[in-house]
């Protein structure tokens, strides 16, 4: 016997990781009088990718304080994807990213402050350092004041959009089930938006059975936002720009801290420059009309290739020298 | 620095003052926030967006804009997040940002559209929540037909694929055919096509063996569903993109370069589940920032 319970919405959020949560609070800002509701496949306080916490919010422009412009901020981003992204897309978040980044202030994320100017400590250029063991449920706690928790639905996982039988390009909602208890939820709602999880454990993973499951990006991210799209026959883009990620071997911790804001070295096995030796060879085949070799900040991808001609070469693997940046730190100390 | 990187370095007695650590490529990732960019196509915001693009069709598939900020190609359905392409580095705050952009687009629409009946087809439902359930009363019915296995997890049966065996050939499948960690991120054309047959067989088995023994498990073999779709689009897209833009994340083997006369563009891609055809077409990168 399966039990159906149907759940009318004015707006449907799907995933409750950062981007649902974000839905949540403005929907409610927006609308106060609309029926809203987030299904999740776990629960709101912990889920999605930021569950874990984190060490920096990577996109801040600190427009307040005059450190950036979003000009050069979709420069870099388009930069950095080598010339293909959706300026307007990116411009567009870019302009309103820092009244996000002030609200998880306001809420009580704790951010390094800079005492002098009451601006953030820099990781890097884009970067800012925070304490972010509770990043998550600090901002999960913002998006269940404005839904209510009896509006929003933890250990439901949404597996298929829902099509108006007039209108097959409209979506009317989606339908899921709890996955402790097996009801099954059916979402009619005027609008839904999509905010699931990007895509890990699709490609075989380096850690195998001794670290199952381990992964940089969490292993609960299982691509649902594309498989609902695809499925539901929405128009995909830049599938092909899968990427990769340059990590400390097997833990993944992040390598930002040390190599933004320690500029800590990464040379080869023999403490060699991994980069210089390939300039010339990376200028001449990717260089391309956007003299992507030259940018002021160079593309991951490009410096992720260097690093890797040096290990097929046989003088891998990469190593971060943080042998070098805490002596360093110790002389300064001294 | 991590807990998962703290225990593991004092599991080695790794000091990181005296000695230096490796960093390493992961296996690649699916995603739309990081510095990546896979997702929905979707509108611009009214005020950045380039209106109509002369020379295309007048048609969501080829254009930037129309009228809701995040709303993808299905009218009503918004992305956020990993969910939205073609805008990277949104991380967590962007995605954040990016959610409360949909939420006020969403709540726009709404309101443009107040007098709209929602409908739902009932046999629609019901057919739906029969194929979610599939996998499990497949269990059922079959259990007696399960060979051996001591582990709960990994039963060998013959007419059953659960999601774990089902992972594992789709991860052997991907890594091997379309560029992961064990063929140094590298493939061709040649790998590509093998990778797409064996994905095939891989859907026609899950349609027809998969299996689930609880509702958790249940939820690992829709995820897994989601995944192999996702997989499909990914190789589909490779195999597309006739150059390599990204050397770092894969090296299209055959096309070693970089390739700005032809590839400048986006990739776009619909599949049609009734059909079960996949299209594919370039979308020209429109820069609103002087370009270089």
């Amino acid at each position: 016997m399966v039990r159906v319970r149907y759940v009318d919405a004015d707006i449907l959020i799907i995933g409750g990781g950062m981007a649902g949560s974000g839905a949540a609070w403005e929907t409610r800002y927006w609308c106060r009088n609309c029926r809203i509701v987030l299904a999740e496949k776990a629960n709101i306080n912990r889920s999605g990718a930021v569950a874990m916490g984190l060490s920096a919010i990577n996109t801040y422009l600190g427009l307040k304080c005059k450190e950036n412009t979003v000009e050069d901020y979709v420069k870099y981003v388009r930069g950095d994807l080598m010339g293909i992204v959706r300026e307007d897309l990116v411009y567009d978040y870019a302009r309103h990213v820092d009244s996000t980044v002030h609200l998880f202030d306001e809420w009580g994320l704790p951010i390094w402050p800079e005492p002098k100017t009451g601006c953030y400590v820099r990781e890097g250029k884009w970067q800012i350092m925070i304490h972010g063991e509770s990043y998550k449920p600090i901002v999960a706690e913002a998006a269940r004041k404005a839904l209510g928790d009896e509006n929003i639905f933890n250990r439901v996982m949404v597996t298929h959009l829902l099509k108006s039988p007039s209108n097959p390009n409209r979506v009317v909602g989606a339908i899921g089930f709890n996955v402790n208890d097996g009801t099954f939820y059916v979402f009619r709602a005027k609008a839904t938006i999509l905010a699931a999880g990007g895509g890990s454990q699709i490609y075989r993973p380096r850690s195998q059975g001794e670290g199952l499951g381990r992964s940089w990006y969490p292993p609960w991210s299982s691509a649902s936002s594309y498989g609902m799209l695809i499925e539901a026959g929405a128009v995909m883009t830049m599938m092909e720009a899968r990427f990769v990620v340059p990590r400390f071997k097997d833990g993944y911790g992040p390598v930002g801290a040390y190599q933004l804001l320690l500029k800590t070295r990464i040379s080869n096995a023999y403490g060699q420059d991994f980069w210089k030796p390939h300039i010339d060879e990376i200028r001449k085949l990717y260089g391309g009309k956007g003299n992507y070799v030259d940018l002021p900040i160079t593309p991951t991808t490009l410096r992720v290739f260097a690093q890797r001609l040096e290990w097929i070469a046989g003088r891998g693997p990469s190593l971060m020298r943080t042998d070098e940046t805490v002596k360093k730190a110790r002389r300064v100390r001294q | 620095m991590t807990i998962s990187q703290v225990v593991i370095w004092a599991g080695q007695n790794h000091e990181p003052s005296e000695r230096p650590y490796e960093v390493i490529t992961t296996e690649p990732y699916v995603m739309g926030s990081h510095a990546t960019e896979c997702g929905a196509w979707a509108s611009g915001p009214d005020d950045l967006a380039p209106k109509k693009i002369e020379g295309l069709p007048d048609d969501r598939r080829y254009q930037y804009y129309w009228g809701y900020n995040r709303m993808t190609t299905l009218d009503g359905l918004f992305c956020a997040g990993d969910a939205c392409g073609a805008n990277p580095h949104k991380f967590s705050s962007g995605s954040f940002t990016e959610g409360r952009l949909a939420g006020k687009s969403a709540v726009l629409y709404i309101m443009d559209h107040s007098d709209e009946k929602v409908e739902v087809d009932k046999t629609q439902v019901d057919s739906l929540i029969a194929k979610i359930m599939e996998p499990l009363e497949r269990w059922e019915k079959g259990k007696y037909n399960v060979v051996t296995g001591p582990s709960y997890m990994h039963p060998v049966d013959p007419t059953k694929m659960y999601w774990k065996q089902g992972l594992f050939r789709l991860q052997k499948i991907m890594d091997e055919c379309a560029g992961g960690w064990s063929n140094y991120y590298m493939t061709n054309e040649v790998m590509l096509n093998r990778g797409l047959e064996l994905l095939q067989f891989l859907k026609e088995d899950f349609i027809r063996y998969a299996a689930a023994q609880d509702w958790h498990e249940l939820m690992r073999i829709w995820e897994l569903w989601h995944r192999i779709l996702t997989a499909e689009a990914v190789v589909r897209h490779m195999l597309f993109r006739k150059e390599t833009r990204w050397p770092g994340y894969y090296v299209r083997a055959d096309y070693p370069a970089l390739d700005d006369d032809n590839w400048h563009a986006f990739v776009n891609s619909r599949y049609d589940a009734r059909t079960g055809q996949w299209e594919l077409w370039k979308v020209p990168v429109i820069h609103i920032i002087e370009f270089p």
